[in-house]
């Protein structure tokens, strides 16, 4: 099964849309490819996400499973392909069943299924208030960052457990956009 | 800023820096309190305005150096040390970073012992210190950065650090005096609004009490966020954001100069030898502290004073 999660990438100070596609194919030999220009934490990406599913109680698909980071052309680096990447995979491998198009999702994962913090949130943030995403995912620990950006729906997530518990069931807990500036 | 004891005029010079965002370059023999006079800076400068405050939150949330707090509320201070690499300074490498320039946006850039930095690590500074912005190209991608700080820089007058001190000898030998000076090129210093000389505070004032009527640093800040009030109440139709700022031609829309200003500005440039950049710097100067004193016609004291920080042998050889 074919599944589509959104993510993005920063070059130089803004951020651009990535898609990241999880094909699970239901013939060949069971392997995990990533393509789409990926650097080494990319592709170091496999074995977090593998682990990181497992540990959080979740089925790893012992298929042919190809993660392609779209657009193709453009160097992709950085843990921030985990959480999606691992969205993906449940989402193909039918354990999720929620529409995830109009959102962006971005963390690292750790082995046990925890999610860190990444770079460059705010510039993402930025971009999926201009892509009209309904809501943006991010790490605990950058919910401040994130909560910059006024008129945008953002759910901190702390693990894989969480994120998945609270999906199907629509029982996401909002972040109040609590950071305020005087103007 | 208090606890610093004499130095006014470099008190007042920084005070004029961080209201109008002027570059200033400090001189002076070591233990002068140049390093402490700029480590104070940050006291002073005005608070970021909320789109400000956004800028420098999305280059520290690139950089990866935002912890957990949210918006960047305290303009940076980033003093980088003189082994720092062409990239690290500028930014760059295969997928661009942005370097201490960027960093420093809309804040300080703190570049102590200005000489020992190599010359070509300096000398790329001088288009970003101009524009206010770095192009870097790679092969795979050109990004461009903001790089909109104002330049501090500390330096000893020659090797041994006493030129020109009137108690200790100096014992270096006219060549390597030459040569030091020397290490920092001209077009760099034209860039530079303020030069200011810090000489060697004396023992009898250093042991005094604390002068009790010495500014506190929040009087100073107050004044300079007045200043910087009115340059963004001046400019909030334009993309200027401080007086150093100001281009050639903004100059002509927003610096009025009185008749008298004129012509002493007129004398002051022949006899001076000032550059085109320098008169316009000049200038600029002369608007933050009329800015500073509450005055929207820039007047002759103004610029007398903004006069007596350019350099005064550099352009006469």
């Amino acid at each position: 099964m074919l599944a589509k999660v959104y993510s993005s990438a920063v070059v130089g100070l803004d951020a651009v849309s990535i898609e990241v596609e999880v094909d699970i194919a239901s013939q060949g030999l069971p392997n995990f490819t990533i393509v789409g220009l990926p650097d080494k934490s990319v592709e170091e990406a496999k074995e977090r996400v593998r682990s990181a599913i497992r540990n959080s109680g979740a089925d790893f698909p012992a298929r042919r499973i190809t993660v392609n980071l779209a657009p193709g052309d453009l160097p992709k680096e950085g843990p921030s392909y985990d959480l999606p990447i691992a969205v993906g995979i449940l989402l193909a491998s039918g354990q999720l069943t929620t529409d995830l198009t109009d959102t962006m999702i971005t963390g690292e994962l750790s082995l046990d299924g925890k999610v860190r913090g990444v770079a460059g949130i705010l510039p993402q943030a930025l971009l999926a208030l201009n892509n009209h995403c309904s809501s943006f995912f991010v790490p605990d620990d950058n919910k401040y960052e994130a909560a910059v950006i006024e008129n945008l729906t953002v759910y901190p997530v702390s693990s894989l457990t969480q994120l998945f518990n609270t999906l199907p069931n629509n029982k996401r807990s909002r972040l109040q956009n609590t950071v305020k500036m005087k103007k | 800023m208090k606890d610093i004891k004499g130095q006014h005029q470099a008190k007042r010079a920084l005070e004029i820096a961080a209201a109008g965002g002027h570059n200033i370059l400090m001189k002076g023999p070591p233990g002068a309190g140049k390093t402490l006079l700029a480590r104070t800076l940050p006291s002073i400068l005005p608070s970021l305005t909320f789109n400000e405050a956004i800028e420098v939150t999305k280059i520290y949330s690139i950089a990866g150096n935002l912890e957990k707090k949210g918006l960047v509320k305290k303009r940076p201070f980033r003093s980088p040390h003189h082994t720092t690499s062409l990239v690290g300074l500028i930014g760059g490498s295969s997928n661009p970073r942005p370097g201490e320039i960027t960093l420093a946006h809309r804040g300080v850039l703190f570049l102590d012992e200005f000489p020992e930095f190599p010359r070509h690590v300096l000398e790329t500074l001088r288009q970003p210190i101009e524009d206010g912005i770095v192009h870097i190209a790679r092969a795979s991608s050109k990004v461009s950065f903001p790089a909109k700080c104002m330049l501090v820089a500390a330096q000893n007058p020659c090797p041994c650090g006493y030129f020109g001190d009137p108690q200790k000898h100096c014992s270096c030998n006219p060549s390597h005096i030459s040569r030091y000076q020397k290490k920092i090129s001209g077009p760099l210093l034209d860039r530079i609004d303020i030069h200011l000389d810090v000489p060697a505070i004396k023992v009898e004032k250093l042991t005094q009490q604390a002068d009790e009527n010495a500014e506190s640093s929040s009087v100073v800040q107050k004044r300079v966020q007045a200043a910087r009030d009115r340059q963004i109440n001046r400019y909030k139709k334009t993309s200027i954001a401080c007086n150093a700022d100001l281009t050639s031609k903004s100059i002509k829309d927003f610096c009025e100069l009185s008749d008298e200003s004129l012509s002493l500005l007129r004398s002051a440039v022949s006899s001076l030898n000032l550059s085109g950049r320098g008169y316009h710097r000049t200038i600029k100067v002369a608007r933050t502290i009329a800015d500073l004193e509450n005055s929207e016609t820039i007047e002759p004291a103004h610029v007398a004073e903004a006069l007596a920080y350019r350099p005064q042998n550099a352009d006469k050889q």
